[in-house]
């Protein structure tokens, strides 16, 4: 039962060894000693024809010893919890808000389940232990044997009491001996180990005094050239800390200065900001809160936290030194941990648990998105406050309730304030280390046949094909259309790179086996990317339209969503008999941008205002759509709002996939402005004054000009 | 084009439009083609609109994360344009099928749009060819005819008098059977015409 136990609630090997160093954190030790002697034979390979030897693990004479200097455990201890199976105390001590003596700790064992690790890892086991002022105890517990009695009761688990041997003097502590070991630690799985040791005090806010070792003997090379943290998190490119507290966002950004880029550092400091959150998933999509508020950290409490991010792209890693040594490390150690009073709550952050889906994200945007291999992220919460944050019992994260969803969309909301920051030094990277551009060289067929195979071999081709069918031959006709229709003006250059980094990613998180459905999605939202483009390069006619019936249109099919989100729309034209300015545009393009204006503007007003009592919103939450002669151009129609304002130079504002929308895909002002512009128009951001619109309107200003017009 | 028209499809892809209800029409079901170029006016209502398979992006180049942009285009359609006066099943015939019972969930909450009382998936992409074309129309009309047969069934003989000429006659006889029997054995007597 024992075994048993162990085997189903707790995932594999290093899990367990992490689960005994959890034990020792409860005992209020300081160190913790983990030694794995692992015994080898020479054995002679002739299964490729050229005999070789073979170093070969034997198990059976292996041994791994976990050594606390913990408080240790009395005799009652040892017999009353110990020994039996499920005892809760822990939990009930952390639920009572009873702390160690020593290091005030909040014990983070829930129910009774982490000794059962032991019977995890070997069949043997020695526990030896000393409480202060007591003699020194060893149990022994032998598993052959136990399993050959039917009975629990009737098994064989002797304590024995001795003068102290290896706790000596005034030291106390447990010491547990697993011998027999179940399964072989290869050479990957030690390093792993390794990894996932060093990193589990977290190096941000480590809990006083508490530190893990590793010992391999005989086998210190297998550790030996894994880098050094603290260098590691030096050399990244960008970090990033915050502090979440209710709703008070603050943070520190930061774009260090890199030896060989020549690139000025930069800093960006932001107090009581409001945290963007994206949406949820599924129908809670057109929930209407867009920012954190109070009742978003139910359960979870203040949060704190440390991003450090790397950058991988080929040009950049060409230029710098030393990279591989820091891409092993994050291959196997990238991703963004949780720490609960600074010790780890696994898997998150572990290879393979991708819990914010930022593999996934990358595929819809790939420059932008910050994916696990460039990220060591730790996220601190406080043990007491984090309530709403339950364990599940074999270890292996929080339950998915309410507070795990909002932990993961409020990280995400984190994560995106570092990259709508980062997309800025990012562009000043990208015109460092620029090629020349040819969106017609772009070639997608050798990524899309990679991702074809990788699909086929995954038994998931007929759920994609469709959508990798509909993106190849869009990419393919629009690069066509554009060599061709003398079109080549119209720079897509970046759409093109996007989408064939898109299927490449796409592919990676299909060779990583990710979930199907949400896979489904990111490549339907590819497939969208190309979708509005493609719209553009249609050879619709222009024609003489009223600017009057192009905002009527708008007004129109967004009206349902001004009142959805309780904005108050003031168009004097509608009430108006005069037909505004005439101009020759190809309407549904024209109206896109329009439309793209508006979809900006009704996000923009909901993150300045908050959802709360509709009256209130109302009053507040001001879009304006107006004619304007203002401009030497030509005439306008001026889109403003009572919104949060932009914060980007124009330039940036119209580049394509630049966004500080969680959700944002960053192209649509990119679309209006092409869309614009192929009208032979033009999108402006005037200042204040450069334009005249109701005072109450003044936060961002967007005007569509359109040239050779005439005047109504 | 009459008013009565019971079958409509609203497309902003002038191929993907034709190619629906032109397999539509060479199966007996006399469906009215509404080509959306952006301009509400040039849509007529379609009072008896019984079945309307509808493009999810009509709001052309639009780019934004937000569903309910489309959603508010296809809403605004229904009340200010289209404007059916009865129970009517939209049949969303996209790219994008996911999107179905968001769609139909926001509809749910408006007050002033004649909400459809289903909203069902029909993947373009199971099918379109590459140019746009039906692929397979027997295979799209025996997926049409199960959608509208099913929502039929559960909707019962109004439904059913709005929906006859959108359902392959043979199906008719025995969809009417199968509505037949369902009551019988719901009431546990046979069916009276008020029924």
């Amino acid at each position: 039962m024992l075994q048993l136990l162990g085997d189903e609630l707790i995932g594999n090997s290093r899990l367990a060894v992490f689960e005994l160093v959890k034990n020792a954190y409860d005992a209020d030790a300081n160190k913790v000693v983990i030694r794995l002697e692992l015994a080898s034979k020479n054995e002679l390979d002739l299964s490729n024809g050229n005999p070789t030897v073979r170093d070969v693990c034997m198990k059976h004479k292996s041994q791994i010893t976990v050594t606390d200097d913990g408080e240790g455990m009395t005799l009652d201890v040892l017999r009353s919890v110990w020994l039996v199976p499920g005892d809760d105390h822990r939990r009930q001590d952390r639920l009572a808000s009873r702390r160690t003596a020593r290091h005030q700790r909040l014990p983070l064992g829930e129910k009774g389940l982490g000794r059962f690790a032991a019977h995890k890892l070997g069949n043997r086991i020695t526990l030896i232990t000393r409480a202060q002022d007591a003699k020194e105890f060893v149990v022994d517990i032998d598993w052959n044997k136990l399993v050959s009695r039917p009975y629990l009761d009737e098994a064989p688990v002797t304590i024995r009491q001795r003068q102290p041997e290896e706790f000596t003097g005034e030291k106390t502590g447990t010491r547990i001996e697993i011998r027999e070991l179940r399964e072989e630690w290869l050479r990957g799985e030690v390093r792993r180990l390794h990894n996932q040791v060093t990193s589990l005090c977290s190096p941000f806010e480590e809990p006083a005094g508490f530190k893990v070792v590793l010992q391999v003997p005989g086998r210190e090379d297998w550790i030996r050239d894994l880098p050094n943290v603290s260098e590691i998190l030096r050399r990244a490119f960008w970090k990033f800390t915050f502090r979440l507290d209710k709703e008070r966002f603050d943070w520190n950004y930061e774009f260090r200065q890199v030896p060989t880029l020549d690139l000025e550092s930069r800093t960006v400091e932001k107090s009581g900001e409001q945290l963007r959150l994206p949406a949820k998933s599924g129908d809670d999509r057109m929930e209407k809160k867009v920012v954190a508020d109070q009742k978003t950290f139910d359960g979870i409490g203040p949060i704190t936290g440390v991003f450090y991010v790397y950058d991988r792209d080929k040009e950049v890693r060409r230029r710098l030194p030393n990279i591989q040594a820091i891409a092993s490390f994050l291959d196997e150690a990238g991703g963004v941990r949780v720490y609960r009073d600074g010790i780890r709550v696994y898997n998150y952050g572990e290879r393979g648990d991708d819990w914010l889906g930022l593999d996934l994200r990358r595929v819809k945007r790939p420059a932008r998105r910050i994916s696990n291999n460039i990220i060591l992220g730790a996220i601190h919460l406080s043990l007491t406050e984090s309530i709403g944050l339950i364990e599940k019992t074999n270890r292996e994260g929080f339950v998915e309730n309410n507070a795990f969803i909002e932990l993961r969309r409020i990280a995400l909301g984190v994560l995106n304030a570092l990259e709508s920051e980062r997309q800025l030094d990012k562009e000043r990277i990208r015109q460092l280390t620029l090629k020349p551009n040819d969106s017609s060289a772009v070639r997608i067929e050798k990524p899309i046949r990679a991702l074809r195979l990788a699909l086929q071999r995954q038994g998931m081709h007929e759920k994609f094909e469709s959508y990798i069918t509909r993106i190849e031959e869009n990419y393919l006709s629009m690069q066509e259309t554009l060599l061709s229709a003398g079109m080549s003006g119209l720079n897509l250059a970046v759409v093109f790179h996007e989408v064939e980094r898109g299927v490449r990613a796409l592919h990676q998180v299909i060779l990583e086996g990710a979930d199907i459905e949400r896979a489904a999605n990111q490549a339907q939202e590819l497939m969208r990317v190309l979708d509005g483009f493609a719209v553009l390069l249609r050879r619709d006619s222009r024609k003489q339209h009223s600017s009057k019936k192009l905002v009527e249109a708008a007004y129109k099919f967004n009206k349902l969503r001004f009142h959805h989100h309780g904005i108050h729309v003031v168009c004097p034209m509608l009430n108006s008999a005069d037909d505004g300015f005439q101009a020759r545009f190809t309407f549904n393009l024209v109206l896109g941008a329009l439309n793209n204006l508006l979809d900006n503007a009704l996000y923009w007003l909901r993150v300045k205002w908050p959802d709360q009592a509709k009256s209130e919103i109302l009053s507040a939450r001001k879009l304006y759509i107006g004619l304007s002669n203002d401009f030497e151009a030509g005439p306008a129609i001026v889109v403003a709002d009572s919104g949060c304002g932009f914060e980007d130079a124009p330039e940036n504002l119209v580049r394509p996939f630049f966004t500080r929308k969680p959700d944002g895909m960053g192209l649509g002002l990119y679309y209006a402005s092409l869309a614009m512009e192929l009208n032979g128009g033009q999108l402006l951001f005037p200042q204040l004054g450069e334009v005249q619109v109701p005072d109450e309107f003044g936060s961002a200003v967007v005007a569509m000009i359109f040239r050779g017009c005439n005047n109504a | 084009m009459p008013d009565y028209q019971t079958v409509i499809a609203i497309d902003d892809e002038p191929v993907h439009l034709t190619g629906l209800a032109n397999s539509l029409n060479r199966h007996g079901v006399p469906c009215q083609k509404i080509y959306f170029s952006g301009e509400p006016e040039e849509i007529e209502p379609c009072p008896y609109a019984r079945l309307i398979f509808a493009d999810l992006h009509l709001g052309r180049g639009v780019l934004g994360s937000d569903p309910t942009t489309d959603f508010s285009v296809l809403g605004a359609l229904l009340e200010d344009s289209i404007r059916p006066t009865g129970p009517y099943l939209m049949l969303l015939w996209t790219m994008y099928p996911d999107q179905a019972s968001a769609l139909q969930t926001f509809l749910g909450r408006l007050n002033d749009v004649p909400k459809p009382t289903a909203v069902l998936p029909l993947a373009k992409a199971d099918y379109l060819d590459s140019d746009g074309n039906v692929k397979d129309e027997a295979e799209l009309m025996k997926t049409v005819n199960e959608l509208a047969k099913g929502w039929v069934s559960s909707q019962g003989g109004l439904a059913l008098a709005g929906m006859w000429g959108a359902i392959d006659n043979n199906d008719v006889d025995t969809l009417v059977n199968e509505i037949y029997e369902s009551r019988r054995k719901n009431t546990g007597r046979n069916v009276e015409f008020e029924d």
